[in-house]
């Protein structure tokens, strides 16, 4: 009777966990490695995918604030090794730059000069979040 | 009745009198006050007119016009600054900045160190210097004459 219990109960956690693995994975995913176009002067990639697939796959945004001015880069740098580098001091970019999140896939364009000119920042649950 | 056309006469002549004291009296006073209304100084006004020989502007005339204005322009937001050696500060650390760039361009790397000297040098660049400087160290990167040796951002 006992024994026929300690099963029954096991069997219940058991359950339990498989179901709450379930919860816990399901759900639509998508991966986006890096990927630099210095010909069409454009990259893009996932943070989360860039940290997390174990190869030289960056991404770097930085935003500065000068005493009259800010400005915001975005690097990317792709498994290949290819970079992709723009800049800008236009503050609607600036913002848009410091809106990239971990969990965010991020897509730029640039002029000639390496101005950015587009910067589309995206947040997903889609994404992998950015792993430690 | 010879009496009579003598009174009437004389009554005549007064109120002639009478009219003609009153009317001139009354422009005396009028000329007084406008005169004393009149301001005492008149501030000259110099207007600067550009005598033209042609009606139609050709487009050389319409750049130079623009460049002058611009030059102009310009000269007021420095003063507009105030110091002057905070304009002169600011172009040395944009005439630094370009160094370092020019430095990294002929070494073809862009080294923490650089990073962190150009960083220092635009701090007080404004806007457009900064744009100016950058636009020639990112085609660099982009095009593989010049390469980080760290990774992450150039700047």
């Amino acid at each position: 009777m006992h024994t026929s219990m300690r099963m029954a109960t096991g069997a219940l956690v058991l359950g339990a966990m498989l179901v709450s693995t379930g919860v816990a994975t399901a759900g639509r995913k998508e991966y986006r490695d890096v990927t630099v176009n210095v010909t069409e002067r454009k990259a893009s990639g996932s943070l989360g995918d860039a940290r997390r697939n174990g190869t030289i796959q960056s991404i770097t945004i930085s935003i500065r604030g000068m005493a009259n001015y800010m400005s915001g880069t975005a690097a990317f740098t792709d498994e290949d090794g290819h970079r992709g580098h723009c800049f800008t001091t236009d503050p609607k970019m600036v913002e848009a730059l410091a809106s990239v999140r971990s969990d965010g896939l991020v897509s730029v364009e640039w002029t000639s000069n390496g101005e950015c000119i587009v910067v589309d920042a995206y947040t997903s649950s889609r994404w992998s979040t950015k792993e430690q | 009745m010879a009496r009579a056309a003598v009174l009437l006469g004389s009554a005549a002549a007064l109120a002639a009198a009478f009219a003609l004291g009153t009317r001139f009296g009354g422009n005396a006073e009028r000329v007084v006050i406008e005169r004393d209304a009149r301001p005492a100084m008149v501030t000259p006004v110099t207007m600067a007119v550009r005598p033209s020989t042609n009606a139609t502007v050709t487009a050389d005339q319409v750049r130079a016009i623009v460049r002058e204005e611009l030059a102009t322009e310009r000269e007021d937001g420095d003063t507009a600054t105030g110091d002057p050696q905070v304009v002169a500060a600011r172009e040395e650390s944009a005439i630094r900045a370009r160094q370092v760039v020019a430095r990294a361009i002929e070494q073809r790397t862009w080294s923490e160190r650089d990073r962190d000297e150009l960083l220092a040098a635009m701090r007080n660049l404004d806007s457009s210097q900064a744009n100016a400087i950058l636009g020639e160290l990112f085609p660099a990167l982009n095009d593989g004459r010049v390469t980080l040796t760290y990774a992450g951002a150039p700047l």
